[in-house]
């Protein structure tokens, strides 16, 4: 029987500023085994302060790299965000699959906007 | 990022590293188009090295209670540049302005996306030429939507 595990976002990464991609790739790197071996996991925002778009990106949206839609919806669950926040989310969900369906497209594009950068 | 003690005070032209550089409370720091883009990102790939930098100084940032600062042409800008990613990538045709009135729809949808992100710190009161303080959360400004957003 699979058992749902919650994680904790605030407790995870010691902050309730949900901002910087690396406390992103903690959740992530949490997610991702638990996952791998078909258990549900719901993640937690209670007492977040701040989400950014990137942070999301990060922790969930890069799920859709390593898992199909379908799965991530059964196995995921997302709770504690705000009706803003959960906006914000579906946002980078929509991209996230923008991006893995044409991965090679976005990262030409982002590589000239990098370029440009640099001149 | 630029730093300036108070609005409408010079702002000296000092290079600070921004891995080390100490954020004050109240400060106040200007956010370049670049930084925006990465942290509030079009599609794009999760482990980019940029994002990781700008996202740790943004953090540090918002702890110290700093104050973000944006500019209009800084939010144009942004809008114009996740415009162009969402372009190049889906669209093989070069972005000129021979080509708008033919592109203009797709233009549309992908403008559209991109204000979701962007367009609320106009509806909060940016008029021309004048510098927007962020308040904290700051993330509220950037993912609440109204009904201003869908009218354009």
């Amino acid at each position: 029987m699979n058992n749902r595990i919650t994680i904790r976002v605030v407790d995870l990464i010691g902050s309730p500023l949900c901002i910087s991609a690396e406390d992103g790739q903690k959740v992530f790197d949490k997610v991702l085994p638990l996952l791998k071996d078909g258990k549900p996991v719901t993640i937690s925002f209670d007492h977040v302060g701040m989400v950014i778009s990137l942070f999301l990106n990060v922790a969930i949206g890069q799920l859709y790299g390593s898992f199909s839609e379908d799965e991530v919806k059964a196995l995921v669950r997302v709770e504690g965000l705000s009706g803003d926040d959960m906006e914000l989310l579906k946002r980078v969900v929509d991209n996230a699959k923008k991006y893995y369906s044409n991965p090679k497209g976005y990262d030409a594009a982002w590589q000239e906007e990098g370029d440009e950068d640099e001149q | 990022m630029q730093h300036g003690r108070k609005r409408g005070t010079k702002m000296n032209n000092k290079a600070y590293d921004l891995a080390s550089y100490s954020f004050a409370s109240g400060e106040q720091i200007l956010v370049d188009t670049n930084i925006w883009l990465y942290l509030f990102p079009a599609p794009g790939n999760p482990q980019q090295s940029f994002a990781r930098q700008y996202s740790t100084a943004f953090s540090r940032l918002v702890s110290a209670q700093a104050q973000p600062v944006l500019d209009p042409m800084v939010l144009s800008e942004y809008l114009n540049r996740y415009c162009r990613i969402e372009w190049a990538a889906n669209f093989k045709e070069p972005l000129h302005e021979s080509s708008m009135s033919r592109i203009a729809g797709k233009i549309m949808m992908i403008a559209r996306s991109a204000t979701k992100v962007v367009v609320i710190l106009r509806c909060r009161g940016a008029r021309h030429s004048e510098r927007v303080i962020l308040p904290q959360p700051f993330g509220h400004w950037f993912c609440r939507r109204t009904a201003a957003l869908s009218s354009l």
